[in-house]
């Protein structure tokens, strides 16, 4: 099983057929797991760059993660194992208290497997106190929230503060995204940083975690 | 000229005496700040039943919801008429509580196989979406033999005796729509399906998707025709195809899968001198070729937030179908003052209302608006809405 084809797997979306494609790479050719992980990560950029222009729309991109979820069921072990497992940033994703949407959520947080992260995916309708526990015990340097609702942009202010209060505030950075908010209001609300979508989030995490 | 008249006026594309105003619907907490707050909530009533009733209370109070609806739907209408709107939507909600308190939440589904939460939102139902069930194709089968059959049955009986009440409390003050919100057509699917299986099915198998679309489709024609015969004129076809940066899918494929189900929708309705407006959220401006081609009388939402111009819209379809929307529930009718919520309204119809065809809206509804923003919004059109122009 060659690289270019997990990477045309992914781009064309055939979820069905990529855990076998991984395994034959792994199992059968011996491939090494980060070799495997850079293709799937090839197909992911290609498809990030078909969404950004309007090739692939939201539902392509749903379904990309779900195909990326499936390799990663595959490849996850094979790395674990693998002596250059090495440590990666962590970055804890959740849905505000009060709000249950997940699509844009789930997506990032394929998005950011992809791109070489450890996600921290906590679900929705996550409390203020339990994202701080989850810092706490994690280490996590940066934090992602969805909120879709006007009625819940105020957890937002919710975490920020639950943080202050805990002293680590000033060690998380924290981007957040959804429909009611935009970089301004994301910032009054207590954030450091606003995404549009999740592919933009991606980007915007990369810049942060570098900084 | 009676509301009525104002508003299919605006969606003949022509101008009324005055840019008509109109409401998706007034959440049931505010409708309470409007009017008095009724003796006994919907939760109190629900508690009751779930105490003298411990082992069948969903089918006990399954069987009140056609009554509590329209006692809903009829306060929501009151309040409207209250605050001075020309048009205002009500609709049978499909929902059904079920007998599973997992973590404290009272559940309820649908014939879609959705699972909703009922929110309580100061006392009062919020049904809110959680997950689809219909995840495979046999499950789908079900579904399917459940809407071409007794569901139908059911939900059109209901649908005529749910508007025949309402209207006729409220014909003479207000124009009264009708809704599938919560129940249109691609949500209905997509959400029922839980988004994962419907990307991957649209992905692999395109017809089945435009199947369930039109099984769907004819479902909504059957409770609309229902409607009709109860006096109904004007439909407003929930939608949701587009998110804050775009549509859900490409407009090809949207035309691939859906504009033929719509198709079956619109014809029936025009087909008995019915109107026929599509809501949806998001960012649209893709989507209105595919709007007017589905053949849709107006457009409804328009929203800002994700950006939409309101100009472009204008210019690009203005002439072909009536636009209903753009005033913001993310900030201006939340927090915004009342010199805010004019200058948005001023703005829309300086914008949107030149030659007709406009109808002021909020691009959404959610408990959090303010009520005193909405009396803004009505005052507001009332004040820089009447033809001719002068701003």
């Amino acid at each position: 099983m060659d690289f270019e084809r997990i990477t045309e797997l992914i781009i064309e979306l055939e979820i069905d057929d990529i855990s076998d494609a991984v395994k034959e790479a792994l199992e059968t050719d011996g491939k090494d797991p980060y070799d495997v992980l850079n293709a799937l990560t090839k197909g992911m950029d290609e498809v990030g760059r078909r969404y950004e222009s309007e090739e692939y729309y939201l539902t392509e991109l749903v379904l990309a993660g779900e195909t990326m979820k499936e390799a990663f069921k595959i490849i996850k072990p094979a790395m674990a194992a693998s002596d250059k497992s090495k440590e990666k940033a962590k970055v804890i994703i959740a849905t505000v208290r009060g709000d249950n949407h997940d699509i844009g959520k789930n997506l990032l947080g394929t998005l950011l497997l992809s791109s070489g992260f450890e996600v921290i995916d906590l679900g929705m309708d996550i409390e203020a106190d339990i994202i701080v526990e989850k810092v706490k015990e994690t280490g996590a340097k940066i934090v992602g929230l969805s909120s879709l609702l006007t009625m819940t942009v105020n957890q937002i202010t919710a975490v920020h503060k639950a943080l202050e209060a805990a002293g680590l505030r000033d060690k998380v950075k924290l981007i957040v995204g959804g429909a009611p908010l935009n970089m301004e209001l994301a910032k009054n609300l207590g954030a450091d940083d606003f995404a549009d979508d999740a592919v933009e989030g991606v980007r915007h995490i990369q810049e942060l975690a570098e900084s | 000229m009676s509301c009525r008249e104002r508003v299919l006026e605006a969606l003949n594309l022509e101008e009324p005496d005055r840019v008509p105003c109109h409401l998706i619907l007034i959440d049931a907490n505010n409708v309470d700040k409007i009017l008095e707050k009724p003796p006994m909530s919907d939760f109190d009533l629900l508690e009751q039943y779930k105490r003298e009733n411990p082992d069948n209370w969903p089918e006990e109070i399954n069987n009140l919801i056609e009554s509590v609806e329209t006692s809903i739907f009829s306060r929501c209408v009151e309040a409207a008429v209250e605050i001075g709107l020309d048009c205002m939507q009500v609709g049978i909600v499909p929902v059904e509580f079920i007998d599973d308190q997992s973590e404290g939440k009272n559940l309820m589904k649908d014939m879609f196989g959705r699972i909703w939460e009922a929110r309580n939102n100061e006392g009062n139902f919020n049904p809110y979406y959680l997950y689809g069930t219909t995840n495979s194709i046999e499950k789908w089968e079900i579904v399917k033999d459940n809407l071409e059959g007794p569901v139908t049955k059911k939900y059109t009986n209901m649908a005529k005796k749910f508007y025949r009440r309402i209207n006729k409390r409220h014909k003479d003050k207000i124009f009264v729509a009708v809704t599938n919100d919560l129940a249109g057509v691609f949500e209905s699917a997509s959400q029922g399906m839980g988004i994962t299986y419907y990307s991957r099915m649209l992905h692999k198998d395109p017809n089945f998707i435009k199947e369930v679309h039109e099984v769907i489709a004819r479902f909504t024609v059957d409770c609309y025709m229902s409607y009709m015969d109860a006096g109904a004129e004007l439909f407003i076809e929930s939608g949701d195809l587009a998110y804050k940066t775009g549509p859900m899918m490409s407009p090809k494929k949207f035309t691939e899968v859906l504009l033929p189900a719509y198709r079956i929708i619109t014809e029936a309705v025009h087909e008995r001198g019915g109107k026929i407006v599509l809501h949806t959220d998001g960012q649209v401006t893709p989507l209105l070729d595919f709007v007017v081609n589905c053949g849709f009388d107006g457009l409804q939402s328009l929203e800002p937030t994700a950006g939409v111009d309101l100009a472009l819209v204008k210019k690009k379809v203005g002439d072909k179908i009536c636009l209903m929307g753009n005033i913001d529930v993310a900030n201006t009718l939340v927090y915004g003052t009342k010199e805010d919520v004019y200058n948005e309204v001023k703005y829309a119809i300086k914008t949107a209302g030149p030659g007709g065809g406009f109808i002021v809206s909020a691009a959404n509804m959610h408990p959090g608006v303010n009520v005193p923003n909405l009396r803004w919004m009505v005052e507001a059109t009332k004040k820089y809405g009447e033809y001719p122009l002068k701003i």
